[in-house]
């Protein structure tokens, strides 16, 4: 199943994708999603002949702000808004892009374009969907949400 | 030789960062151009000459693909080459691009090297790029 798939590869692309390209190493981490409310969202969709698959991307803005910095070459206090959500989404085109090389070589999937999901978003969000991974670091939490829809008949 | 060099990416970061690259490369730039996607690429390249486009595949309005064959077909920008920087590397759509004619491929995540390494191979070779000692740029981060 390809969800299984993604959720396997998962933790390998999200490192190679965030230490190869923006140099920030984060840890998979385990236990309960943070109270907090100061997520930003994005989302990637990818679309196969009967199934869409959502991955859902949550970024602490601290840690977000710090990444976009680092990536734009600004101060971390400089960095905003839109910077961080531009750099969100280009994070998850990025996973969800490597992720389906690897998991569909035939190329059966169509790779949707990211979109911002919103800011000021609290982790229980993701509380739906069918995985949740937890990546973090000093600065704060990246968390990234798997999920199906069928579409079948659509 | 001053290049002009067209980067066509719907991220605005992306865009930054590949100016970036390309600017400590060491290769003599003329014009950096930018384009959100393949419609505002091919109204920007009425009236510019890029000696590379670098674009990336998914974007709205109009694709790299699609950027891509729109470039190949018209007799006055044939020759223009292109190259893809996506995250695509299914074999498929890599050699739908290439056999369409596409110059060449780079696979986000990239380092700066991928970039210096095909501009090399497209502009012309090591000769082109001035006034940068090598191993400085070699070792340029973001």
């Amino acid at each position: 199943m390809l969800l299984e798939k993604i959720s396997q590869n998962l933790t390998t692309v999200i490192s190679e994708v965030l230490e190869t390209m923006f140099f920030v190493f984060l840890e998979p981490q385990s236990g309960t999603l943070p109270s907090s409310k100061d997520f930003i969202g994005a989302k990637v969709v990818i679309k196969g002949t009967d199934s869409a698959y959502e991955i859902d991307f949550l970024a602490q803005s601290r840690l977000l702000q710090q990444i976009a910095a680092d990536f734009l070459g600004l101060d971390q206090e400089t960095a905003n808004l839109a910077q961080c959500q531009d750099v969100l989404k280009e994070i998850g085109n990025m996973v969800a892009g490597n992720l389906v090389n690897i998991c569909d070589p035939e190329a059966c999937l169509e790779l949707g374009i990211p979109t911002v999901s919103g800011e000021g978003l609290a982790a229980e969000s993701l509380n739906d969907c069918a995985e949740t991974f937890i990546y973090g670091s000093d600065e704060g939490v990246l968390l990234v949400g798997l999920n199906v829809a069928d579409t079948s008949g659509k | 030789m001053a290049y002009n060099i067209l980067v066509v990416d719907d991220s605005l970061s992306m865009r930054a960062i590949i100016k970036k690259v390309i600017a400590m490369s060491g290769f003599d730039v003329g014009e950096i151009a930018e384009a959100g996607n393949g419609l505002e690429a091919l109204a920007k390249l009425e009236d510019f000459w890029a000696d590379v486009v670098l674009s990336d595949i998914h974007m709205p309005e109009m694709d790299g693909i699609e950027l891509l064959k729109k470039i190949k077909s018209d007799p006055l920008m044939a020759s223009m080459p292109v190259v893809m920087i996506t995250t695509e590397s299914r074999d498929e759509v890599v050699s739908g691009a290439l056999a369409m004619g596409a110059a060449g491929y780079i696979k986000k995540p990239f380092r700066p090297e991928d970039i210096k390494a095909l501009l090399v191979e497209i502009l012309g070779g090591e000769d082109d790029a001035v006034g940068e000692d090598q191993s400085e740029s070699d070792d340029c981060d973001f």
